[in-house]
């Protein structure tokens, strides 16, 4: 009985895997047919990788989400880090609502941001473009750092802190020397998160791009409104490739990591 | 022993389990009379819980059956055993009151909302929380979880309540307390308790019965007097009352005391009627408050050894004594006063009373 | 006199989050709220005058239905998350720890690759010649390709499909946090495995179940892109009408008051989530 309720559990998290993973087998296949529509399978060939590098625009438009999603990334690394960390310890009355809005960008639905950087960009009179990109992008990745250091800052022991200023650190160096290292891996995910929404983002892109600059999501979008080439095909299995290289890299540090703790512990046992 | 007697209410045949290869129940037999107390003790990983598990229907046995009044009940789900477990993280329900939990097993029977509150109620004020009806789980200290567990537990009038561990996670005082009315408690209703523990002092101060596990087998049975006084094997005589076990050589039987020469001198024991010729090795279990200390040998009986110190511990003074054989005896004494050096070389001696041949497992009766 | 000392520097590390959030999320917000009851004028621009036309315009039946219609295709996206993913995050928290490691790893390169190439790959699977109207001739299912892409169904699959790694691993993380003793004592005490079920693991975990249904209807009412690539035109959400009216309509007040309206609509949401439970589930997710 217990096999066999066990059997349909496997069954049912392989069907759902692979249709998730149908569309992306697609994407890839397609990537190497030697034809421009991707309907019927006519020979195998590099050429779209080929054609791919020499296409100036597309390329721009990848190094431009790559620099969008670093530097934002940066941004709300520090805004979010340091606020996770004041948020913590300040007792002001409007905290419980400043927190709230600082998470508005994450919870509401994307449309109605791009709206309104759209509207209040242009009432500000910014040029359209990187700074307005940049400022949209920071405004959404902010959230997911402070969150996930928040999470991690609940985790930590308070005393650890005290405990080294009891040892003669200065607060500045009690930070730097205790805390940081311990919210180190919050702020890293919450960054490569963040990365991730940015490098994916078209909702919030599209409305305050400018009429020149072009991320890859938006190149896609477009491209697809109008036809697309298996040049994107090929782009999108490179990246694929490096999100399952990153992935498979990251899950073996992990496993380090937690082998050195547990050696660390019998260590100390003995 | 009284389970041969009628009115049994649960028995294990030969119920073997094993995981990933590795026998946890090695055959299993087991009868329980109806109201006894019978405790499962045992250290960890010796199948005891798993036992349990399988009486309360979350683990099948690969072979043997469970009999409950008779009744073969392997492959019954546990809702349809008419058995209940008060469980070792007391497991209440985080997202329920606590007149929530115990009313639980009322409710999926349909039993109509008066007779609930009734219910519920005496249940509770049988455990003393009364008044805690309204709390939830994470507002209740340890020994209160534990009260609405055993009440939780008891509210479907279970044939046997099965208690996994329940005094574990509790401290020394509190503990000791609980025994005391877990067992009143027992009295009172007439329920049948099996109890499992690795903690001897819970097992001769509740049960009406110890059976002692041993790596998926049952070492030994009895009442806790019977165990305490007649350990059957060392693993028995060290497990339950810590005693020494002590090796020699038969080198002659007196009347009922039979005479052990060892390396360090000659060891008197008790045969109980045991069939010995001289040369036998035997092996003796003797208690460290019965072993007389002497820096001098009593006529012909004594071992002699090296006193290795002392240390203070449960009310205890534990004196660990080197036996020139290479064993170690530890001595206790009540008090703090001691007045042998670390160093010194002593005689260790009993009455022949005093100590217990074991692990003669051909004189099993 | 330490503690004083203290707060005045934790005033400097809430400074930047404070000023950037009061600049570009308060600020722009509280202008949308304004805009949204200005006068439209001729052209892209408008005025300063109070007026609440903008509002009364949803009235008209045309953008009524355009409400209902984003409110249909995100519930039912949602409904179909939970149907999908409930029992998907369920099967995996009860996994060993090696499946649960590679489960978790194949749930999370999707989420991780760029959803608009996700929704390529369906858009190559359901058209008129595509993967899908081939294996279905093949079979001898169907006599003529279907057409599916540029239809409702095809929406909704491209809606779950991009949300539902948020609903699993929302789910997912509840499972896992389960003490699955709690659901052995209720078969204990009489509950057969589905009341058991109910009545504890479902109840406990409702929290993430409950994050992944804000997770996945939060963003569908405002996924205006894959209802325009899948869909073709013909199905007009709130998303899209924001965005023709924000950038060809030239109706920014409009645009402002639509948009006004969608974020009550989620943020009462969010609010009676908030109320059942904790952000915490949202944070411990990822």
């Amino acid at each position: 009985m217990k096999r066999k309720r066990f059997s349909f559990a496997a069954f049912y998290l392989a069907l759902v895997t692979l249709i998730t993973y149908l569309p992306i087998a697609v994407v890839v296949v397609f990537s190497f047919n030697d034809s421009k529509l991707p309907v019927a399978w006519k020979g195998f060939t590099w050429r779209w990788y080929e054609t791919l590098l020499r296409d100036a625009a597309l390329m721009e438009a990848l190094r431009n989400s790559v620099v969008l999603g670093l530097v934002s990334c940066a941004f709300a690394a520090v805004v979010g880090t340091l606020g996770a960390i004041g948020m913590a310890r300040v007792h002001y009355r409007s905290k419980g609502m400043m927190e709230y809005l600082s998470t508005v960008p994450i919870m509401l639905p994307e449309i109605i941001l791009g709206m309104v950087f759209m509207a209040f960009f242009s009432l500000l009179r910014l040029p359209f473009g990187w700074p307005t990109l940049i400022l949209a992008h920071t405004s959404f990745c902010i959230p997911y750092v402070y969150l996930m250091v928040k999470a991690r800052l609940v985790g930590i022991d308070k005393s650890i802190e005290e405990a080294a200023r009891d040892l003669g650190a200065t607060p500045a160096r009690a930070f730097f020397d205790i805390t940081l290292p311990l919210i180190l891996p919050a702020v890293a995910s919450g960054c490569i998160l963040s990365f991730a929404m940015s490098f994916d983002d078209v909702v919030i892109s599209i409305f305050v791009n400018g009429p020149t600059l072009s991320t890859l999501p938006i190149k896609v979008y477009t491209q697809m409104r109008t036809g697309v080439t298996p040049e994107i095909n090929a782009l999108c299995t490179i990246l694929l490739a490096a999100v399952v290289l990153a992935q498979a890299l990251s899950a073996a540090l992990r496993r380090g990591a937690l082998r050195r703790e547990e050696s660390n512990d019998k260590g100390e046992r003995v | 022993m009284e389970n041969g007697q009628a009115n049994i209410i649960l028995e294990l045949r030969d119920v073997t389990k094993r995981y990933d290869g590795a026998e946890v129940l090695a055959g299993i037999s087991l009868r329980v009379g109806e109201g006894e107390f019978v405790t499962l003790l045992g250290s960890s990983g010796c199948g005891k819980t798993t036992m349990l598990r399988i009486i309360a229907g979350l683990t099948e046995p690969d072979g043997g059956s469970v009999l409950l009044e008779g009744r073969d009940v392997v492959g019954d789900p546990p809702e349809k055993r008419g058995v209940n477990t008060v469980f070792q993280s007391y497991a209440l329900f985080p997202h329920m009151t606590v007149f929530q939990n115990v009313a639980y097993a009322l409710c999926i029977r349909g039993v109509g909302r008066r007779e609930i509150e009734q219910r519920v109620g005496e249940a509770l004020s049988l455990v003393q929380m009364g008044e805690s009806g309204r709390k939830t789980p994470d507002q209740l200290s340890g020994g209160q979880r534990q009260r609405v567990a055993i009440a939780r537990a008891l509210i479907n009038r279970p044939k046997v309540l099965l208690l996994d561990e329940p005094l574990g996670a509790l401290d020394l005082q509190l503990r000791r307390q609980m025994q005391y009315e877990l067992k009143k408690l027992q009295k009172q209703l007439g329920t049948t308790f099996i109890y499992v523990t690795h903690d001897q002092e819970e097992a001769i101060n509740m049960s009406d019965r110890i059976v002692l596990l041993h790596r998926g087998r049952i070492e030994q049975q009895g009442t806790p007097n019977d165990i305490y006084d007649h350990p059957r094997t060392s693993y028995a005589a060290q497990f339950v009352g810590s005693a020494n076990i002590l090796r020699g050589t038969a080198e002659r039987v007196e009347g009922d005391t039979v005479i052990l020469r060892t390396g360090g001198g000659t060891m008197r024991c008790r045969t109980d009627g045991l069939p010995l010729a001289p040369g036998d090795a035997l092996a003796l279990a003797v208690r460290g408050e019965n072993i007389a200390i002497s820096r001098e040998p009593d006529g012909d009986a004594g071992v002699r050894g090296v006193v290795e110190g002392n240390t203070f511990a449960g009310g205890m003074l534990r004196i660990p004594v080197r036996l020139d054989d290479g064993t170690e005896a530890v001595i206790t004494r009540q008090g703090i006063h001691f007045d042998f050096a670390a160093g010194e070389t002593v005689y260790l001696s009993w009455q022949p009373d005093a100590a217990v041949l074991v692990d003669r497992r051909e004189a099993e009766p | 006199m330490k503690p004083r000392q203290r707060r005045e520097r934790w005033w400097l590390c809430v400074a930047p989050l404070y000023l950037f959030t009061l600049l570009f999320v308060l600020g722009p917000v509280l202008y949308m709220i304004a805009v949204s009851f200005a006068q439209n004028t001729a052209g892209t621009g408008f005025r300063w005058a109070f007026t609440l036309e903008n509002f009364a315009k949803m009235r008209d039946g045309v953008y009524l239905n355009c409400f209902r219609e984003s409110l249909r295709l995100a519930l039912s996206t949602t409904l179909l998350n939970v149907l999908i993913g409930y029992p998907f995050g369920y099967f995996m928290g009860r996994l060993g720890a090696r499946g649960k490691r590679l489960m978790l790893f194949l749930v999370m390169v999707p989420f991780w690759t760029s959803s608009l190439i996700r929704l390529y790959g369906w858009l190559i699977i359901l058209q008129a010649k595509g993967l899908l109207n081939n294996v279905l001739l093949a079979l001898g299912l169907i006599r003529e390709p279907l057409k599916i892409l540029y239809t409702y169904p095809a929406v909704l699959t491209g809606m779950v499909y991009g949300l539902l790694p948020f609903m699993i691993l929302a789910v997912y993380t509840s499972v896992e946090k389960m003490d699955w003793t709690l659901v052995e004592a209720a078969r204990d005490l009489g509950a057969t495995p589905a009341r058991a079920f109910l009545t504890i693991t479902l109840r406990l975990t409702l929290p993430g179940l409950m994050s992944g249904v804000i997770l996945t209807f939060v963003p569908s009412m405002g996924l205006f892109f894959i209802a325009d690539l899948l869909g073709g035109n013909k199905i007009v959400l709130v998303g899209s009408l924001i965005q023709d009216q924000m950038t060809r309509g030239g109706n920014q007040p409009f645009a402002a008051a639509l948009a006004l309206v969608l974020a009550v609509m989620t943020t009462l949401l969010l609010a009676l989530y908030r109320r059942a439970t904790h952000m915490s589930e949202l944070e411990g997710m990822l």
